[in-house]
This record gives structure tokens, C-alpha cells and sequence, in this order.
């Protein structure tokens, strides 16, 4: 016994290192990879459903030869928003983002606190079910809204609305004048903003035959939402504890385009240019610093998923431009939804002692 | 206190060897190029540019530690797999010497018990281990925390790591030294328990490549045994770039190790007593 005493400590040994090891045999890195698709170029896909949206007739332009119709034909939601760097154009594919998990959760939201309603009076009123044929929605800070819908569906017949026709197309209803304006154009957009004036520029953009630069450029067309942000409007999103670095935007970018991916969590890519490379630069470390200071924080308080999704978070920088690269989770995203006010009220009421 | 004696006596003796100086030398020279050469522009927490002998060699902006971090993997699994070989090859020398004619009698001579010896022995390698694997991990982890401002015991935890599973390869080496007192046999052991346990590591990966049935059971049956090499080699890299990593798997693995290695060592214990010199 005595001799065996070290081969039984062996054996021993190596049977509880097995049971040991077997127990730490698991399936390494198994699906934690959050899934980031960063929107940075046009797929195939949206080329073609760009193509498929050109049905504005092309410009009749002074010239012997005439251009390619592929090439000239123009997509008229892009058409009817004002172009300039002043103004924010932002347009929501909206079969794209309610299929997407925070687009579900957003629209359930809504429903459950609203009751369908909202969705119910723009069926009654439009005759269009605001999920299935609502192909678009484009907002501008001009302030103009433009909705374009598929097939000719569009239907409005309220006798109270003061209705008028305006250009070849259009067709404007007030209610009284002045207090509520919105446009049906060939029945496929629906126009709205605060005045009859807004609404009329639009039109007049659609029916023109004068050469305008597009609001959105055709290359720029891709991702769940897409668009361009003034640099006023991007300083104003800023937080309060990012008061200097809105400063940095007003001063030294001049145009921001914006692509978001929603299929997952949310994707977002920036692009920002500005006139001078030096400020850009330094904007494009700002940013990074910002980003990095999101993630400690984030780590801090224990919010993995996010501290995971802003481990994508990057700058690249390109001159005089650079790209903002920033992956939101989609829980943190549910929350900051249309609803959140609604569901802190509620949560108040809650907690109010009862008489 | 006789088993430290016997591992500060192996300790004496690597010291002389070309083998620790190369070692330690080495190690220098790469934290020294990476002292002087390489620039990091770090703006709060984000890492703004990189320059290696002045050349920018990235020029995207994000936080520090999420650039660092294939450094840090990169450098982990070098100095996993690096530290094992190196270990592997330098050290097998240890036991066979130990056991040399000679020397072996005059060590029995003295008031010493067997098992105290080839523990001692088995102490002082992974003494060494441990030193290399601190100097090299830590001396990184120091430069770049001054440049960076982003200190992490990450990669010497990871560095660590390697040093248990060189424990681990090295106790069944010594085993066999007592059996052969051959240095090139020790070393072939290691070189076949690193090969054998980066296998073991992906068991469940691997077993799918046989048949169901006798085939399937024996390679489960004798992996089960091995330690898994590549996972730990795996967690050493995670470990270093900061990512998650599963802490209760991680302990048990490298509980199972240490007790593998402490088998190994038992193992050698029983086959020295039964030894006559």
C-alpha cells in the first residue's frame, strides 16, 4: 500500500482534473458577437428599388441630344423636399423599419398606447392601410413632411376641408385655412407642413421644369433611414454635457449624411464633411473621445450589451471629411422610442399614493 | 522549506544557461522597441493615431483599449504558444540532468526525501514560468498603459494562464524524464501534450470526424484525459483584449489543469521511489 501511495494520489488526481476539465469544455464565443451591419454603400437591392421609384418624367432640357430617361428620371418624394445645406432631410423606409425589431417595438408601442387609433383614422380618412401602403415617409426641417404611398389608393373626401387644385396635379385641403394644410399630389404623395405656402413650393419643385440639386443625392439613397443633418440641427441633438463639441459642429462641418441599418440593433453611420481639414480633424477626435467616454461609462454601469455594441464605435477620418461609425442596442433604443414619455407618466401615475 | 531549496538550487542553475539569458535578453529588446518606437496620440480614452519608427500605421479613431485589443490578443496567444514551446524545449533539460549519474547519488545522499526533489525540481520551472511570463505580459502592459493611459492586469492574467498550463505539460515531462532520463524524449512529451491538448481543446468540435460508436467514445474517452490547451490559449487571448469570457468555465479549466499537473508530478513521485540508483 505503502509503494502504491503516490500512483494512487495519481490516479486520483487525474480523475477529478478530468471531471474538472470536462466541466469548462463549452462552446467558445457561441453567438455573443451583437450583429453590426454598418451601412456604407449601395446594395444591389435598393439600386434597383431606387430605379423602380424614378417616375417623374425627366427635365425637358434645352439641348439637341436628349438624355439617357434611365439616368434623368427622378424619384418625386426626393423631387418635392427642398434641397440646401441649411435644411435636415431625413427619409424612414417604413416597410424596411416595421419589419425591424425596434421598428416592432416602436409600432407596438404606439398601438398599445394610442389603441390603434392613429392607425385607424389615417385608414378611414386616407383609405390607405398605413402599414401596408405607406412606402416612404420623408421629413424636412423646411418644415415639410412628405409621405408617398403605393398604388393609387390615396382617397380623401371630407366635406369639411376647403379643397383646391393647384398646378397640374396637386390637390390642397385646409381646415379651417391656414390652421391645417396637407396636399395629395397625383395620388401618390401626401404633402403636410405648417402653412398652404410650404405645401405649394413643394408642388411647384415637382411640376418644374427648372434643374434643382436634389435634397438627397441618388448615391446616398440606402439604409433603413437615410438622409442629410444640417450642422445646426446636429448641435442642437447634442446633450447638454456635449456643449463643446456642439460648438466644434457649428463651426466646422458643413454637411453630415446619415445612413441607418435597423435589421438587428441599430447601425448608424455619419458622414461628415466640413471646409476646413484641420477642424474636421479635430472634430473627428472629439468624436472618438466622446464615444470612448460613452463606453467606460457604459461599462461602469454595468450595461454590457451597450458597452459591447460601442466597442464598433469608430472614426475613420478621410481628409477633409470622416466617418462616424456607432452601433446602438436595440433594448436601449425600445426605451428611447416614441413612448417613453407615455410610459413615465404612467409609471408616475403608478406610484401616486391613491386618495 | 527543502522543496524552495531545491527550486532556488534549479533556478541557480538556469541562470547559467544561454537559454534564460537568450530569453531574457529577448524579451527586453521587443519591450525596449516598443518603449521607443512606437507613438500613441490618445485623446480621452479614444487612440487618434499610431506611429511605429514615425511611420502612422492606423489611422481610424476608437477607444484605446478596443484598438489595443488585437495587440493584446496577438500578444497573448504569442506568448501562450511562444512561452510553451520555448518552455518546452528549454526546460526539458531539467529533469534528465537532475537524474545525471553522479549528481543523482549525491542528491540522494543528502537529507532529502525523493517526492521533496522532484517537487522541488517542479517548483523551480515553474518559478521560471512564471517570471517570463510576468516580465514579458507586465513590461508590455506597463509600456502601454504609460503611453496610453489604459492599465490592465489583463495580459499578465492571460500571461498566467500559460504558466499553469506549462505546469500542467511540465509535470508529465518530468514523469518521464524519470523513466528515460532522456531530454529528447521529455521534450518529444511536451511537444505531443501541446499538439494532443490543442486537439483536447476542441473535443467538441472535432469529435464529429468520427464515426458514432467505438471510434467517437475512444477519442472522447482519451481527450477527456488531456489537458485542453487550445481553450486555455483561447481564454488567455480573450482575457487579454477584454472581452467576455465565461469565469466559472475558466476556473474549473484551470483547476483541472493545476490538478493534472499535480498528477503528473504524483505520477513521477511513484516512479522515482520505485527507481534504484
Amino acid at each position: 500500500m505503502k509503494r502504491s501511495f503516490w500512483l494512487l494520489v495519481a490516479v486520483a488526481l487525474l480523475g477529478l482534473a478530468a471531471f474538472l476539465m470536462s466541466r469548462g469544455d463549452k462552446p467558445r464565443r457561441a453567438d455573443r458577437k451583437p450583429d453590426v451591419d454598418f451601412p456604407r454603400y449601395q446594395r444591389g437591392d435598393e439600386r434597383m428599388r431606387n430605379e423602380r421609384r424614378r417616375t417623374l418624367p425627366p427635365l425637358q432640357l434645352e439641348s439637341d441630344v436628349p438624355p439617357s430617361d434611365q439616368v434623368v428620371k427622378r424619384d418625386p418624394l426626393i423631387v418635392a423636399l427642398p434641397g440646401g445645406k441649411s435644411k435636415s432631410t431625413v427619409v424612414f423606409e417604413v416597410a424596411g423599419l416595421k419589419d425591424s425589431p425596434v421598428g416592432k417595438a416602436w409600432l407596438d408601442c404606439l398601438m398599445q398606447r394610442d389603441g390603434k387609433r392613429g392607425l385607424d383614422e389615417i385608414q378611414n380618412e386616407f383609405g390607405i392601410n398605413p402599414l401596408e401602403d405607406i412606402d416612404r415617409v420623408a421629413v424636412s426641417s423646411a418644415p415639410l413632411m412628405v409621405l408617398s404611398v403605393r398604388g393609387d389608393k390615396l382617397k380623401f373626401d371630407r366635406p369639411e376641408f376647403a379643397k383646391r387644385t393647384f398646378g397640374s396635379r396637386g390637390v390642397i385641403y385646409e381646415l379651417p385655412p391656414g390652421a391645417q394644410t396637407f396636399a395629395i399630389w397625383d395620388d401618390s404623395l401626401v404633402l403636410t407642413g405648417p402653412n398652404a405656402k410650404i405645401v405649394e413650393e413643394a408642388i411647384s419643385r415637382l411640376e418644374s421644369q427648372e434643374p434643382t440639386t436634389p435634397a438627397i443625392p441618388e448615391w446616398s439613397m440606402y439604409g433603413d433611414i437615410y438622409g442629410s443633418i444640417s450642422p445646426e440641427e446636429l448641435s442642437k441633438m447634442m446633450p447638454d454635457a456635449q456643449n463643446g463639441l456642439a460648438e466644434k459642429i457649428q463651426k466646422a462641418v458643413e454637411r453630415v449624411d446619415l445612413h441607418v441599418d435597423a435589421s438587428e440593433d441599430v447601425a448608424i453611420v455619419a458622414d461628415v464633411e466640413g471646409p476646413g481639414q484641420e477642424d474636421i480633424e479635430d472634430l473627428g477626435k472629439s468624436f472618438g473621445a466622446a464615444l470612448a467616454l460613452a463606453r467606460v461609462k457604459a461599462q461602469g454601469e454595468d450595461d454590457g450589451k451597450l458597452a459591447e455594441l460601442l466597442d464598433h464605435a469608430a472614426v475613420h477620418p478621410r481628409g477633409n471629411r470622416f466617418s462616424l461609425d456607432v452601433a446602438l442596442p436595440f433594448d436601449l433604443l425600445k426605451e428611447m422610442g416614441p413612448c417613453r414619455k407615455w410610459k413615465d407618466n404612467a409609471a408616475d401615475a403608478a406610484d401616486a399614493p391613491t386618495p | 522549506m527543502k522543496v524552495f531549496a531545491v527550486a532556488m538550487d534549479l533556478l541557480r542553475e538556469a541562470a547559467s544557461r544561454k537559454w534564460f539569458l537568450a530569453l531574457a535578453i529577448g524579451i527586453t529588446a521587443v519591450l525596449g522597441i516598443l518603449a521607443f518606437a512606437l507613438r500613441l496620440d490618445v485623446v480621452d480614452g479614444a487612440l487618434a493615431a499610431t506611429k511605429f519608427f514615425g511611420q502612422t500605421i492606423r489611422t481610424d479613431i476608437r477607444s484605446a483599449d478596443v484598438a489595443l485589443r488585437p495587440v493584446f490578443q496577438a500578444t497573448a496567444y504569442m506568448i501562450f504558444y511562444g512561452g510553451l514551446v520555448f518552455g518546452i524545449v528549454a526546460c526539458a533539460d531539467f529533469g534528465p540532468s537532475l537524474l545525471a549519474p553522479g549528481r543523482i547519488e549525491h542528491l540522494l545522499a543528502l537529507p532529502l526525501r525523493r517526492s521533496e526533489l522532484l517537487a522541488g525540481t517542479f517548483l523551480g520551472v515553474l518559478a521560471l514560468s512564471v517570471m517570463g511570463a510576468l516580465y514579458g505580459a507586465g513590461g508590455l502592459a506597463l509600456i502601454l498603459g504609460l503611453k496610453t493611459g489604459v492599465y490592465t492586469v489583463r495580459p499578465v492574467l492571460a500571461a498566467l494562464l500559460a504558466s499553469v498550463t506549462f505546469a500542467a505539460i511540465y509535470g508529465a515531462m518530468l514523469a518521464v524524464a524519470v523513466v528515460v532520463r532522456s531530454a529528447a524524449i521529455s521534450a518529444a512529451t511536451g511537444v505531443f501534450l501541446l499538439v494532443a491538448g490543442t486537439i483536447a481543446g476542441n473535443r467538441d468540435k472535432l469529435d464529429s470526424f468520427f464515426e458514432e460508436g467505438i471510434a467517437r467514445t475512444i477519442f472522447r474517452a482519451v481527450t477527456l484525459l488531456l489537458p485542453r490547451v487550445s481553450t486555455l490559449a483561447n481564454a488567455s487571448s480573450d482575457l487579454a483584449g477584454s472581452l467576455p469570457i465565461d469565469g466559472l468555465a475558466l476556473a474549473s479549466q484551470v483547476a483541472g489543469l493545476s490538478v493534472f499537473g499535480f498528477a503528473a508530478l504524483a505520477l513521477g513521485v511513484h516512479l522515482f521511489e520505485q527507481k534504484d540508483f
